[in-house]
């Protein structure tokens, strides 16, 4: 058991996948499973044009209708249709479908590709590039925010896949399995937790529940003070300060502007890294509690059901995970540029807190999906002295990369409506060109505008030429 | 219902009904209905009172409307950038109709605040916002005492006030200003106004026109309309607090209010507050999460090996108003004491609403609050007791001199509070001490 490690804190927003967020941080000298630029992926839309991921997602104002992910949906958006018949593996190919519906026109259906650049989220991108990115964690479930949530809290959501209630019903959570253990834990929170309905924390608030505003204060004092295990909640609504302005909603739930759940990212690390007792005994977890309908390329894998337990309506039996998510763990004793292949989800979390702070592991006391969980304190280096440096947020190391992935994106593109009439311009020009000058027409012409570039510009050469070698006929 | 709010809240409806969220709520709420289970039920509850983007809300429209129900819109076009309406009608007949056009903006740049030994420290997350409002309310029965501290009791008599209300208002955090100790910002604000005031029918008690007259109320026969500008500064403790017990916030506004017509009734005003708590720790070096519930009264154990006695808030409150020869402030824009004012605030609470009225007013409030212990139905715990008690003490005047001419107005009290997940959501005391009895009241939140 890595001693040296006293506190767990895990920081869980919302809703972006893992391609939406990191996936364009890959490079020659940066391995990660993320956005290839020789071959972008894509999604068809539902006139069958390709639809290609992209990097240039906005701060806000792309999802402006909210991307479907209860679990029918997911479902199409992993198999392309509705009801993949049994044994159909997913190929991720149904996102831009299911989104141009809720969003009503397939223009608007082509953002759910968009991902971000490296630049336009310089904490998250800094973390993830100093310390470790883990890139197979997928969420517990293919489903919304609230079975989600429960998995990394009590390891199951005893099959339930929906957001409607019996949350209630004494859900067994990693905070009491801790306090059995007389190991302190709590839930820093601001304006909503979803462990709201859980008995045993309720019958105990003031040892479980923190107002986040006090996260700063008690990380700068006695490190001994601090909590073991503490769960953060980000800001879920935006609301009025009391003596002016707004307080923004830092979740990253779409619509809401991303750059304010950096500021959060960006202020849990800080809080953190300012104590150096506590910063040399923690470790910092930044994770997504789903992919929220927005596209990722790796389809779900094999997992455990933690309790047997199935859904009925719709059917499922727990044993498949849910999308991919962006995930960081960061620690003084974790090397620059680390990138874990491993499959994780979230009961990883409650397996690394148990793992790390009792000494009953490997228990079943949060169900079998997390007594079988990959921990993340293989992440570590316990050999490393700890790390003392400060990353630059304000300098993001990930710019050489972007001109050449974009430059492939662009090349792969679909054909915009005045390409499109380009492309028809050449063919008509090209047949009155003489027969040796001729350009010979691409396959994908009509598909990718790398090769209508191509063939445009090939005729209008041919053209300039046979005009040129007109004008030397004429004066010959 | 008044016709003038029938229109409104009747397009809401209609568009109630194709809130993109209706379906799941059915769905739930049917699901609830066929378990018999109570906290489906809630859920139920939750959903409809989630229902986007439209669905219903409620809460008191002003002090002495009676609790209102109604509906809300809202539309974001960004996160940054959004449209919100809502209509609530009271038990007394009051109807408010509000909607708000809201940009937020970033900063001039980030409020980095210091860390220890000159390390990073936090960023606010604080953010500017201008807001176009318009408001029309109708407040069926409002209660007046007469102006001045000698007003008594027998001088009760009501008046209806209807007001519409166009402007704009916004909130500039200051990051040279900042500090750990506290985001201070600049305020500002332009309003045209048409209050109206009439007698209420029905009523046993006269009306404040008819009783008072123009000399005793002023602005309650002539109905001036106003063009109000406002500006203030602010300060509070960061959204990341630098300290375990300690937390403030403090603003001072300057209004200009012109009369429309005549001057008769225009007039300054300087209004300042101040809040400050300190929430009394003790370290314990352990998590104590067994010890019996009388050991959580004494102190409650929290998750960072302290416990909890209690918390003490203190608060002043000053409003002065200047206003020329010939010229006088209109009575319902006079600041107000006892009970709760007009938007909501505790003032002297053991005396009825509105008890006190006159130009200036001078309030300092004592409230000690203390968790108890946790509160639940049928074994699901839902929040947690808590006892507080207070010590209020007040006075107005026709002039700002006169504040501390004549003693002040005290009384004390005792109330119960109910926090879930450690925030106080709902109030109940009893005040006394004031000379004029005892008044019970239960705290609720405003729609203002």
């Amino acid at each position: 058991m890595p001693a040296q490690i006293k506190h767990l804190f895990v920081l869980m927003l919302e809703n972006r996948s893992f391609d939406h967020m990191l996936g364009f941080m890959k490079a020659d000298d940066y391995n990660i499973e993320g956005i290839d630029p020789q071959n972008l992926f894509y999604n068809e839309d539902r006139n069958e044009r390709k639809v290609y991921v992209s990097n240039d997602a906005r701060p806000t104002g792309d999802l402006k209708a909210d991307p479907n992910h209860h679990f029918d949906d997911v479902t199409q958006q992993l198999y392309g249709i509705a009801n993949p018949p049994p044994g159909q593996k997913p190929d991720m190919s149904g996102f831009v479908r299911n989104y141009a519906v809720k969003a009503g026109n397939d223009a608007a259906g082509a953002n759910i590709m968009k991902c971000f650049r490296p630049e336009t989220l310089p904490v998250l991108c800094t973390l993830g590039r100093q310390y470790a990115v883990c890139d197979h964690w997928f969420s517990s479930i293919p489903g919304p925010t609230l079975p989600n949530r429960l998995y990394a809290h009590c390891g199951t959501s005893r099959g339930r896949l929906d957001m409607a209630p019996e949350y209630y019903q004494s859900f067994y959570t990693v905070y009491e399995e801790l306090a059995q253990h007389n190991v302190s834990s709590c839930i820093f929170w601001t304006d909503w937790s979803a462990t709201l309905s859980f008995s045993g924390l309720m019958a105990h608030q003031n040892q479980f529940y923190v107002d986040y505003g006090l996260f700063n204060a008690i990380c700068a004092g006695d490190e001994k003070d601090v909590p073991a295990y503490c769960f953060i909640e980000p800001r879920y609504n935006p609301a009025d300060a009391p003596t002016g302005g707004v307080l923004p909603a830092t979740d990253q739930h779409p619509d809401n502007d991303i750059r304010d759940g950096e500021t959060l990212i960006r202020n849990v690390y800080t809080a953190i890294r300012q104590n150096d007792d506590l910063w040399h005994s923690s470790m910092l977890v930044i994770v997504y509690d789903e992919h929220g309908g927005i596209a990722d390329h790796v389809a779900p894998v094999p997992v455990d059901s933690p309790d047997g337990l199935s859904s009925l309506d719709p059917a499922f039996n727990f044993t498949l995970s849910g999308v991919r998510v962006p995930a960081i763990v960061v620690s003084p004793y974790i090397k620059p540029g680390t990138i874990s292949k491993v499959v994780y989800d979230h009961t990883s979390i409650i397996a690394t807190a148990l793992k790390l702070f009792t000494n009953t592991w490997p228990t079943d006391a949060l169900y079998t999906r997390a007594q079988k969980a990959a921990t993340l304190d293989s992440l570590l280096d316990l050999t490393l002295a700890p790390r003392d440096d400060w990353p630059n947020f304000a300098a993001s190391a990930h710019t050489a990369v972007i001109p050449q992935i974009q430059a492939a994106a662009a090349r792969q593109a679909p054909l915009s409506d005045l390409q499109h009439e380009t492309v028809k311009h050449a063919i008509s020009l090209n047949a009155t060109l003489p027969k040796g000058l001729q350009v010979r027409q691409p396959d994908g012409v009509h598909e990718q505008a790398g090769q209508a570039g191509a063939f445009v510009k090939a005729v209008g050469d041919a053209a300039i030429a046979a005009h040129q070698g007109i004008k030397q006929g004429i004066k010959q | 219902m008044r016709r003038g709010a029938l229109l409104p809240l009747a397009l809401v409806a209609a568009a109630a009904l194709h809130a993109e969220s209706w379906t799941t709520t059915k769905r739930v709420c049917r699901e609830a209905r066929d378990a018999h289970n109570y906290h489906m039920y809630e859920e139920c509850a939750i959903d409809i009172f989630t229902l986007d983007p439209v669905g219903p809300t409620a809460g008191n429209i002003s002090t002495g409307s009676g609790f209102a129900g109604g509906l809300r819109y809202t539309h974001a076009f960004s996160a940054n950038n959004f449209f919100t309406a809502k209509g609530l009608y009271s038990l007394n007949s009051s109807y408010l109709l509000n909607a708000r056009y809201r940009l937020v903006f970033p900063p001039i740049r980030p409020i980095e605040l210091k860390g220890p030994h000159g390390k990073p420290g936090p960023i606010d997350d604080t953010k500017a916002n201008v807001d176009f409002n318009f408001t029309r309310f109708d407040l069926h029965t409002q209660d007046f005492y007469g102006l001045g501290p000698d007003s008594t009791l027998a001088g009760h008599a009501v008046y209806r006030q209807i007001q519409t209300q166009a402007g704009v208002n916004g909130y500039m955090p200051l990051p040279v200003l900042s500090s750990r100790y506290g985001i201070v910002g600049v305020l500002g604000e332009l309003n045209y106004l048409q209050p109206i005031t009439k007698g209420v029918s029905g009523s046993s008690l006269p009306s404040v026109d008819v009783r008072y007259g123009e000399a005793g109320a002023p602005a309650s026969i002539n109905r001036p309309d106003f063009l109000e500008l406002g500006a203030g500064l602010s300060i509070r403790t960061p959204t990341t607090r630098p300290s375990l017990w300690e937390k403030h916030e403090a603003q001072i506004t300057y209004q200009h209010y012109f009369d429309q017509g005549s001057s008769q009734y225009s007039f300054d005003r300087l209004e300042a507050w101040a809040d400050m708590s300190a929430t009394l720790l003790k370290k314990t070096g352990s998590n104590n999460f067994d010890q019996p519930w009388w050991k959580d009264a004494v102190c409650m154990p929290n998750a960072f090996r302290h416990c909890e006695i209690g918390t003490f808030t203190v608060g002043g409150r000053v409003t002065t108003s200047y206003s020329s020869s010939g010229s006088s402030v209109p009575f319902y824009l006079q600041p107000t004491l006892g009970g709760a004012d007009f938007h909501g605030i505790d003032t002297l609470r053991g005396l009825v609403d509105y008890r006190l009225r006159a130009p200036n007013r001078l309030l300092l409030q004592v409230d000690f609050d203390k968790p108890i212990a946790p509160i639940g139905i049928k074994g699901h715990p839902l929040g947690q007791y808590g006892l507080y008690a207070f010590f209020d003490a007040g006075n107005v005047s026709f002039t700002p001199t006169e504040l501390l001419d004549k003693g002040m107005r005290t009384d004390v009290g005792i109330g119960a509070s109910m926090a879930i997940q450690n925030k106080v959501v709902v109030r109940a005391y009893i005040g006394f001490g004031a000379g004029e009895g005892s008044h019970p009241n239960v705290k609720a939140a405003n729609a203002f």
